[in-house]
C-alpha cells in the first residue's frame, strides 16, 4: 500500500485553486443578469452540472495512470478528428459557425476535446524521440497533426481554436527540444503568411484586428465590446462595485459577458483585488503545471504537462488580455470560468491529467492498481509502450 | 562529442530514466511571467490609476438626458380664429439591425397596411441590417399610431417604436401667411410671427435625466429627475381675419384686373399701430410647405422685406415737414417751371405742365413734382432729412415680424448722395422704403403727428392663464399736432378738387395720396413699368383706419389714381362697415 498515489499539499493547493475559480465563475454567471429560465435551460444550472461532472472526471483521471492516455492517443485523436468532420455535417450553427453537436439541452463542442487529444498525441510522438535531437523530418511530420485539426476547424469557421491548435503544437515542439532553427523558421513563415491570413479572414475578423489597434474607430460597432470592457474593468476600481453597483456588466453594455468578456465582469464586480485574485489562482495552477512538468518522471509526462500548461496559459492570457486590451478579440474563453460545458469538462480532464502526472511520479505502471481498471490487452499495450520507449 | 544543449545532461541515460534538463520549460515560464506582468500593469493602470475617469464614463453612458419638447404656443387672429397650432402626432421609427433578427419583410408589410401605401419604400428603409435607425413616418395620426402601439405592445412589431412629436398646423392656409410665418422640420420658426416670437412660442423644454441600460430601460437604483416642460405662450394677433380676408380678396381682384405681378395691402389702426391686415402677392401656403421645392422669394414678406421707391405718396412727408418747419403754409405758392434744373439734373412734372402761382394744396391735388422740390429746397437738406428720419425712414419700424429691412435713405454726407437727390427725394424717388414704413409714416399724420410702432401681436396668453398685453409704443412726435391737422385739411381739399377721384367713398370721408413710382434698376428705370399705390386713412376728422394699396407693375393702367385708388375705396367701404364705423350722414 505504500506506493499508492499520495496527493501532496501541492496537489491539494491546485485543487483548491481550481474549485475557487469554478465557484467564482458560477457566481459571476449568476450575477450578469441573463434572462432567467428554469431547469436545464438555465445557464447557471447547466454550468453547475457540467462543473460536477467535470470534477468527477478530474478525480477519476487524477487517480488513473496518465500513461494510459498515451496508449490510446491515436484512438483519441482519431475520434476527435471524426467528430470534427461530423460536426461540419450534423452540427448546429450558432453565431455564424458550425461548432456544436446538440444532444437535447446539452451542447458538445468537439474542438475542445481535440485540444486535449492533440496534446496527448504530440506528447507521445515527441516522447518517442527522447534524448535525440528532433530531426527536421520528425518536426515537419508532427506539424501534420495540428495542420489537420486547423484545416477542419477553419471550415466551421473558428479562427481562435485553430490558433490554439497551432500554439499547442509549437509549445510542445519547443519543450520537446526542437531545433531553434526549425522553430524560428516556423515563426518567420507565420509572419510571412499573415497577409494571406488577412485575405482568408472574414470581414468581422478583420474588424477585430483593426479595432484591437484602435477601438475608437467604430465605438458603437466593432470596437464597442473593447471599449465597454475597458469601462467595466476601469469602473471596478480597487475594491469593485459589488453586485449592486456593477452596472456595466449586469446591464447590457457589455456583450458576450458570459464567455469572452467574463473577466471584465469579475473585474467590475470585485475590482483590482478580485482581478489579482483570479490571476493569482491561475498562476498557482500554472506554477503547479510547471513543477509537474519539470519533475515528471518521463518525457511523455513532461510533454503532456507542458502541453497542458501551454494550452491553459495561452487561453488564460489571451482571454484576459483581450479584456484588458492587450490582445485582439478572438473569441477564446477563459478556462474554468466562462460559460461552456465542453470547455469546462475538457479543462478539468486536462487538470486531472496534471495531478495524475504529479501523483504517479516514479511509480511503475499500474502498480498499485487504481480504481479504474483496464482490460488486459490495454495493459500489455501500455507495458509495450514503455518497453519500446 | 557533439553536445545538444537541450538534452545534453542526460544524453547517456537510458531513455526510461529521468528526462533531460527542463531549460525550455523555464523559458516558457519566463514568457508566461512576462505576459502576466503585462496584464498586471494594465490592471493597475485601468483599475487604480485611470479608474475614476472610466467609472465616470460608465455613468455618463448610462445617463440619458432626454429633452422634453414643450407644446408650442398657438397663434390666433384678433377675432379668435386659430392661425397656427400644434397637434400631437407620432413619429414611427425603426431599428433595422433589430428587425433583421426577425422577418423584416413581414414587419414592413404590416406597417404599410397600417400606414397605407406600398411596403417597398418601407422595406428600402429597414432592409439594411447594418443600420440602427430609420424613420418610417414623420407624423402619424393618433388613430393609426394607436394601432402601431398595440402592435408593439403585442410583440408583433419588433424593432419598431413610436416617438411623440408635434405637428404644426395652419388651419387658415395662405391667409396672412407672411404674418404667421412657418416652422421648419425641427419645429423652429422660420418667418413672420413664428420666427419673431419663436422663443416665447417654444416655451421651455423639460429635461428627463435618468440612468438607463442600453435598451433604454430605467435603472431602478439610478437617477430619475424629470423637469417638466413649460408650454409656449399663445399669441393673439392684431390681424382681424375678416379684414385680412377682404384685403386678400381685393388684392387678388386688382392683380387680375390690371394684370399686375404682385402687390401689398396694409390695413392698420394709426392710433396704436395695430396691423389689421397684411396681404401680399405672391404668397405661399404654410399648410402645404412640403409641396414647395425650396423656400423661394414667395416666402419673403414684401410688406417689410422688400423695398421700392414710393413716388408721389412721399410728397405728404415733404409737405408736412415744410409746414411743420414753417417754411410754407397751405396758401404758399411756387412758380417753378415744368422743366426745372436742380444741381445739374432736370426734373419734370408728370403732366409736363407748368403751374404759375400754384398753392401747396394745388401741389398735392396735381401732384406737382416741382412743387415738392420747392418745399424741399426751402427746407434745405439738413432739415428735410431730419424730418424724413423722424418719419421712420432709413431704419426698421420695429414691427414684431421677422426679416424687416430698413430701406435705403442716403443723406448729405453719404458717399453716394448728390445735392440733386434732395429734389428727387422730395417726390419719393431715389429713396427706398418698405410698404410698412410708408404706412407708419402716414399713420403719424393720421395720429396727430405721433409716430407709433407698428405691431402684429396684441397679447400673450401664458400657460398659467395670465395674459400680457403688448402696449402700443409711440416712437416720436414727428410733426406738431396742428401741422398734422393742417396737412389733413390740405389733403382733404386736394382730394376734393380732383374731378374724378376713384379713391373717395360715398359713405366715408377719407384723405390720401396716390403714388406712381418708377422702378429703379441699375443704370436707369424699368421702361413703362410702375408701382401704383394709394395710401389713405379715415374717417375724417378722427382717423381710425389706414389703408395702403400697392400694385406692382400693372400691365394695363400705370397710374396710382387708376389702379390703387378704386381698391382703396372698395376697402374703405367694406372695412369701415365691418368695424362698425358710422357712415357720414346724408351719404
Amino acid at each position: 500500500m505504500m506506493d499508492r498515489p499520495q496527493p501532496r499539499p501541492m496537489d491539494a493547493a491546485v485543487l483548491l485553486s481550481i474549485l475557487g475559480l469554478i465557484t467564482l465563475g458560477l457566481i459571476t454567471l449568476s450575477r450578469i443578469g441573463l434572462p432567467p429560465s428554469a431547469g436545464m435551460d438555465s445557464q447557471i444550472v447547466r454550468q453547475s452540472i457540467f462543473a460536477l461532472v467535470g470534477i468527477f472526471l478530474f478525480a477519476m483521471v487524477a487517480y488513473s495512470d496518465y500513461r494510459i492516455v498515451g496508449i490510446i492517443a491515436w484512438v483519441l485523436f482519431g475520434v476527435s478528428v471524426l467528430l470534427l468532420i461530423l460536426v461540419l455535417f450534423f452540427g448546429v450553427t450558432r453565431y455564424g459557425a458550425q461548432r456544436w453537436f446538440l444532444f437535447g439541452p446539452i451542447q458538445f463542442q468537439p474542438s475542445e476535446l481535440a485540444k486535449f487529444t492533440e496534446i496527448v498525441l504530440l506528447a507521445r510522438l515527441f516522447a518517442k524521440y527522447q534524448g535525440e535531437p528532433i530531426k527536421f523530418r520528425i518536426f515537419a511530420l508532427s506539424a501534420l497533426i495540428p495542420a489537420l485539426l486547423i484545416a477542419l476547424t477553419l471550415l466551421q469557421p473558428d479562427f481562435g481554436t485553430a490558433m490554439i491548435f497551432f500554439v499547442i503544437w509549437f509549445g510542445i515542439a519547443f519543450i520537446a527540444g526542437s531545433r531553434i532553427l526549425h522553430l524560428g523558421a516556423v515563426v518567420l513563415l507565420s509572419i510571412a503568411a499573415a497577409p494571406l491570413a488577412w485575405f482568408l479572414m472574414r470581414p468581422y475578423m478583420r474588424e477585430r484586428v483593426v479595432t484591437f489597434f484602435d477601438p475608437t474607430i467604430d465605438p458603437l460597432g466593432a470596437g464597442y465590446n473593447v471599449l465597454q470592457a475597458r469601462i467595466a474593468v476601469g469602473s471596478g476600481g480597487l475594491w469593485g462595485r459589488g453586485s449592486t453597483g456593477a452596472t456595466q456588466s449586469q446591464l447590457e453594455f457589455l456583450r458576450v459577458r458570459d464567455t469572452d468578456f467574463i473577466f471584465a465582469v469579475i473585474a467590475e464586480h470585485l475590482g483590482f483585488v478580485g482581478s489579482i485574485l483570479v490571476l493569482s489562482l491561475f498562476s498557482i495552477i500554472f506554477a503547479y503545471a510547471l513543477v509537474v512538468a519539470i519533475r515528471a518522471s518521463d518525457d511523455f509526462g513532461r510533454y503532456l504537462a507542458g502541453g497542458i500548461l501551454v494550452l491553459l496559459a495561452f487561453e488564460v492570457f489571451v482571454s484576459i488580455g483581450m479584456n484588458v486590451g492587450i490582445s485582439p478579440v478572438t473569441g477564446i474563453t477563459l478556462p474554468l470560468m466562462s460559460s461552456g460545458g465542453s470547455s469546462l469538462v475538457v479543462t478539468l480532464i486536462a487538470l486531472g491529467t496534471l495531478v495524475s502526472i504529479s501523483i504517479h511520479r516514479g511509480m511503475p505502471m499500474f502498480n498499485p492498481p487504481t480504481r479504474v481498471g483496464l482490460p488486459a490487452r490495454a495493459r500489455r499495450a501500455a507495458i509495450g509502450l514503455r518497453d519500446r520507449a | 562529442m557533439p553536445a545538444n544543449p537541450l538534452t545534453d545532461p542526460n544524453e547517456n541515460q537510458p531513455p526510461q530514466s529521468e528526462p533531460g534538463h527542463p531549460r525550455r520549460l523555464v523559458l516558457l515560464a519566463l514568457g508566461g511571467a512576462a505576459m502576466a506582468s503585462l496584464i498586471g500593469q494594465r490592471l493597475v493602470k485601468w483599475q487604480v490609476t485611470e479608474s475614476a475617469g472610466l467609472a465616470a464614463n460608465a455613468s455618463l453612458q448610462q445617463r440619458s438626458e432626454e429633452l422634453l419638447t414643450a407644446r408650442r404656443g398657438e397663434i390666433a387672429s384678433s377675432d379668435g380664429a386659430a392661425m397656427a397650432l400644434s397637434q400631437p402626432v407620432h413619429k414611427v421609427i425603426a431599428a433595422p439591425d433589430v428587425m433583421a433578427a426577425f422577418d423584416a419583410g413581414s414587419i414592413a408589410d404590416r406597417l404599410s397596411t397600417i400606414l397605407g401605401g406600398d411596403p417597398d419604400p418601407i422595406m428600402l428603409k429597414v432592409g439594411d441590417p447594418s443600420r440602427r435607425y430609420a424613420v418610417i413616418a414623420d407624423a402619424v395620426e393618433p388613430d393609426r399610431s394607436e394601432i402601431i402601439r398595440q402592435g408593439i405592445e403585442g410583440g408583433e412589431l419588433p424593432g419598431v417604436a413610436l416617438e411623440p412629436v408635434s405637428r404644426r398646423v395652419y388651419p387658415n392656409g395662405p391667409l396672412a401667411s407672411h404674418v404667421v410665418g412657418f416652422v421648419n422640420g425641427a419645429g423652429v420658426g422660420q418667418a413672420g410671427v413664428e420666427a419673431f416670437y419663436d422663443e416665447e412660442l417654444t416655451g421651455k423644454p423639460g429635461f428627463l435625466i435618468r440612468d438607463q441600460d442600453p435598451l433604454g430601460r430605467n435603472i431602478p437604483v439610478g437617477r430619475y429627475d424629470p423637469l417638466p416642460p413649460q408650454a409656449g405662450a399663445n399669441l393673439t394677433l392684431t390681424i382681424d381675419r375678416r379684414v385680412q380676408h377682404m384685403a386678400e380678396q381685393e388684392l387678388e381682384g386688382a392683380l387680375a384686373a390690371f394684370g399686375a405681378h404682385g402687390g401689398t395691402i396694409l390695413i392698420t389702426d394709426p392710433r396704436n399701430g395695430d396691423i389689421l391686415a397684411m396681404a401680399n402677392r405672391p404668397t405661399f401656403n404654410p399648410a402645404k410647405l412640403h409641396e414647395y421645392a425650396f423656400i423661394g422669394p414667395n416666402f419673403l414678406n414684401p410688406a417689410v422685406s422688400l423695398i421700392f421707391d414710393p413716388g408721389s405718396t412721399f410728397k405728404i412727408m415733404t409737405m408736412a415737414a415744410g409746414l411743420d418747419a414753417g417754411v410754407i403754409s397751405p396758401r404758399s405758392t411756387h412758380n417753378l417751371p415744368n422743366n426745372y434744373e436742380y444741381w445739374g439734373v432736370e426734373f419734370r412734372n408728370w403732366d409736363d405742365r407748368t403751374y404759375p402761382n400754384q398753392t401747396m394744396t394745388g401741389v398735392l391735388a396735381k401732384s406737382t413734382n416741382t412743387g415738392a422740390i420747392y418745399v424741399a429746397d426751402r427746407l434745405g437738406a439738413d432739415k428735410f432729412y431730419a424730418y424724413v428720419r423722424a418719419f421712420g425712414f432709413g431704419k426698421n419700424t420695429g414691427v414684431d415680424l421677422a426679416g424687416e429691412v430698413p430701406g435705403i435713405l442716403k443723406t448729405r454726407g453719404h458717399s453716394e448722395w448728390y445735392p440733386s437727390d434732395l429734389a428727387a427725394n422730395s417726390f419719393g424717388q431715389s429713396i427706398s422704403v418698405t410698404p410698412l414704413q410708408m404706412a407708419a409714416a402716414f399713420g403719424a399724420i393720421a395720429n396727430g403727428g405721433m409716430l407709433v410702432k407698428p405691431r402684429v401681436v396684441k397679447s400673450h396668453i401664458y400657460p398659467s392663464g395670465e395674459t400680457a398685453q403688448n402696449e402700443p409704443e409711440t416712437v416720436a412726435q414727428v410733426v406738431r399736432p396742428d401741422t398734422a391737422k393742417t396737412i389733413i385739411e390740405m389733403m382733404y381739399d386736394a382730394e376734393h378738387t380732383i374731378s374724378t377721384n376713384l379713391a373717395l367713398s360715398k359713405k366715408y370721408s377719407t384723405v390720401g395720396k396716390t403714388g406712381t413710382a418708377e422702378i429703379p434698376v441699375s443704370g436707369g428705370i424699368l421702361p413703362e413699368q410702375t408701382i401704383a399705390s394709394y395710401i389713405g386713412f379715415g374717417p375724417i376728422p378722427a382717423p381710425r383706419v389706414l389703408i395702403l394699396v400697392k400694385v406692382d407693375r400693372p400691365s394695363s393702367g400705370t397710374w396710382g389714381s387708376a389702379v390703387a385708388s378704386p381698391v382703396f375705396r372698395s376697402l374703405v367701404d367694406r372695412v369701415f362697415s365691418h368695424l362698425r364705423i358710422r357712415p357720414e350722414s346724408g351719404s
